[in-house]
């Protein structure tokens, strides 16, 4: 009785494995095979493979849209913002987690309330600011930015992982002759290693798929990210899908590969952040 | 303190306060070029954007004391928001892409804008050369013109000659050939003329295009000025023909579900027989698959009257964004008689193989012959009008009026309800 309700589970799970791996996998397929088509085609015959391989809708991503320099912009300024924030981050939150003083209370609600801020509610203040600096086109005032748009989520993840770990391994790291920037390096972070590659990535993300802060902060073409690069064919009122598509294709290639590495890291993260609370 | 803290230490202090010193760059520009911006939706990858790109180019070229910064942005709801937070902040650039019209006098109410009309009666040749379309930035009670035409548009229809040629027809003239027409069209397993809506200005334009050819621009006028209700039988009338053409298949299958893009598509792949549309059609990609031609907007054969009022005018034009800086208000001032000179539309013509523009050009063979049968489609234009709704003293008006049509076709309203939504709008406007 026991064995035919497991397989009935187990065919009842399959099918619902192969359906949701269909409904996973549509959106990606459609996406690779609508970048060899032209518009005709792609709403015409949206199901079909391509009649003819539109090569050229790649060819115009690399060339016209320079999908490859603005991948190479967006990953540099991804790396670079994402490194100096969890630099500072754990710094901050490593003395946030450990002192009890009431002004860390208060420093940490102040990271907090970063939260409550739409960021479209900052972008007249910050637009005002970024023009009285000169920062226009400029990746430093976006470094800036971003790390600082950044910091409360991931103060709050890292801060909340810190206070779980024991604070014994601060004492003997001290009573080996640590600083405190020796023990952070050498002690915390090593056991803090999934919340890091956790708030890492979603800060990854946020800065790889801006669109916002480069719209309004960048008008040198040289200096466009992703997120621009691909709205290089839509036209004021004709819209080009082959290449848009391509474009996605191309731009979606490196968050693919940083996902691959650091997976285990991030579901490790997620998984030890849910019990550790 | 270890060597290694000391280190990290350094490091600190100097990225953080090297990334403001950096960040704030070099603002001693005293001796520098003036600098001037633009914002428009020219910055993709097509014909007119690309032409529009180099003459800013050969204007830097030829002005060496200028340079231009484009901040321009292609996508519709980026440059909205990136042209409202500039303004917003008090920083609105030289020159602004603008559509005129109720949605935008607030702005010219309120100076963000520069009067254009001493810049016009001090240059009357620049002046002459346009085709008067000033209308969008001119108003009875607001002296002044705020901005100058850049794009000129008419909507026309265009047909596909094979299909036509199979089933032994001439493409209509009249409505009520267009309605027999789609019988024959049908039956042959064609959509006779597909509108999808699912972007509502699709069904605006044949909203406005019905209307003025039914009722002529006087009853546009009146609703602009209140004497006229959209909930008048002239405009039930016309929702409920729009309606009656969803019903009967005209307009093809689930057409809510149909954008712009997909409508174009299924016009080169030879799905359906007929496609209105304005002048930046010529340069979609559907039209190379097929063998196209096109004709002036149907009329009623009750009202023939109305057979050369046509829907267009301008679209797009360019403002000038108030500077305090007198040097960078010439420079602007410079660079949008280059930007709307008959010179730079013949470059742009020359460039894209065709296309209608704003100003009175020369005549030349370097376009298609597809271009000239769409030219000619209004060259006995008696009248342009504009979207329905965007001449009432309201910004929102065409976008109720689109909105309710867009419902009408969803099945969530009727005509009469569609017709009394905008009217409600409507009566919101203040017309003294």
């Amino acid at each position: 009785m026991k064995a035919t309700s497991f397989r009935n589970l187990g065919v009842g799970l399959t099918v619902f494995a192969v359906f949701w791996l269909f409904v996973t996998l549509y959106p990606l397929s459609f996406t690779i095979v609508s970048s060899f088509k032209d518009n005709t085609e792609i709403f015409s015959s949206p199901m079909s493979l391509p009649s003819v391989l539109r090569i050229e809708n790649y060819t115009r991503a690399l060339l016209q849209a320079t999908i490859l320099r603005n991948i190479a912009n967006s990953l540099f300024l991804s790396v670079i913002s994402v490194a100096l924030l969890l630099f500072l981050v754990s710094i901050c939150s490593y003395v946030l987690a450990r002192e009890k003083a009431k002004w860390a209370v208060v420093v940490y609600l102040v990271f907090l309330s970063g939260f409550l801020l739409p960021v479209h509610s900052a972008l007249i203040p910050l637009t005002k600011l970024v023009s009285a600096l000169g920062g226009y086109n400029n990746y430093a005032m976006l470094i800036i930015l971003f790390v600082s748009y950044n910091a409360p989520l991931s103060v709050f993840l890292v801060t909340g992982y810190m206070k779980t770990v024991s604070k014994e391994l601060d004492e003997a790291a001290f009573l080996d002759g640590c600083g405190y920037f020796q023990t952070v390096i050498y002690v915390i972070l090593p056991v803090s290693a999934p919340i890091f590659a956790t708030a890492g990535i979603v800060a990854f993300l946020f800065i790889y798929n801006d669109l916002i802060f480069s719209i309004l902060f960048l008008s040198k073409k040289t200096l466009y990210t992703v997120s621009i690069g691909l709205s290089a064919f839509v036209g004021e009122r004709i819209v080009e899908y082959g290449p848009i598509f391509a474009s996605i294709v191309l731009s979606s290639l490196p968050m693919v590969a940083i996902y691959l590495l650091f997976q285990e890291k991030v579901q490790k993260g997620i998984t030890e952040g849910a019990i550790k609370g | 303190m270890t060597r290694i803290s000391r280190v990290l230490a350094f490091i600190t202090v100097v990225l953080l306060s090297a990334l403001p010193l950096a960040a704030s760059g070099s603002t001693d520009q005293a001796e520098e070029p003036i600098t001037i911006r633009i914002l428009t939706r020219w910055s993709d990858q097509s014909g007119a954007s690309t032409a529009f790109r180099n003459r800013l180019q050969s204007f830097m070229e030829q002005n060496p004391d200028i340079i231009i910064e484009d901040l321009s942005i292609n996508d519709e709801s980026s440059f909205g928001e990136k042209l409202k937070v500039l303004i917003a902040s008090g920083d609105v650039p030289e020159i602004v892409q603008n559509y005129g019209g109720a949605g935008n006098r607030i702005y010219f109410e309120s100076d963000v804008y520069v009067d254009l009309r001493p810049y016009l009666d001090d240059d009357p040749e620049w002046a002459a050369g346009f085709v008067p379309l000033f209308g969008e930035w001119e108003f009875d009670d607001l002296p002044g013109t705020w901005g100058v035409p850049y794009e000129l548009f008419a909507i026309s229809l265009f047909y596909n000659r094979t299909i036509f040629e199979e089933a032994g027809l001439e493409p209509p003239e009249t409505i009520e050939e267009l309605m027999e027409q789609g019988e024959v069209l049908k039956s042959a397993g064609y959509i006779p003329i597909s509108t999808g809506v699912a972007d509502n200005f699709r069904g605006g334009h044949l909203f406005t295009n019905l209307l003025i050819k039914k009722h002529g621009p006087e009853f546009v006028e009146r609703l602009n000025r209140g004497t006229a209700s959209f909930e008048d039988q002239e405009v039930i009338e016309i929702l409920t023909l729009m309606k009656t053409m969803q019903d009967e298949g005209m307009l093809g299958e689930n057409i809510t579900a149909v954008n712009y893009a997909a409508d174009n598509a299924l016009f080169g792949s030879g799905e359906t027989a007929m496609h209105f549309d304005g002048s930046w059609f010529l340069s979609d990609g559907a039209l190379s698959r097929i063998d196209a031609g096109v004709v002036p907007f149907p009329y009623f054969e009750s009202a023939p009257q109305n057979r050369n009022i046509i829907m267009g005018g301008s679209a797009a034009g360019l403002a000038l964004g108030a500077s305090e800086d007198p040097d960078k208000l010439d420079a602007a001032i410079k660079l949008l008689k280059y930007l709307t000179s008959i010179e730079h539309f013949e470059y742009i013509r020359d460039f894209t193989g065709g296309g209608v523009y704003p100003v009175k050009l020369p005549p030349t063979d370097n376009v298609s012959s597809l271009t000239v049968e769409y030219a000619d489609t209004f060259s006995a234009a008696e009248a342009f009008v504009g979207d329905i709704g965007n001449g009432v003293p309201l910004p929102q008006m065409v976008e109720v009026t689109r909105n309710a049509i867009q419902g009408m076709f969803a099945g969530a309203i009727s005509p009469e309800q569609a017709a009394s939504q905008m009217a409600r709008e409507h009566s919101q406007a203040d017309f003294n």
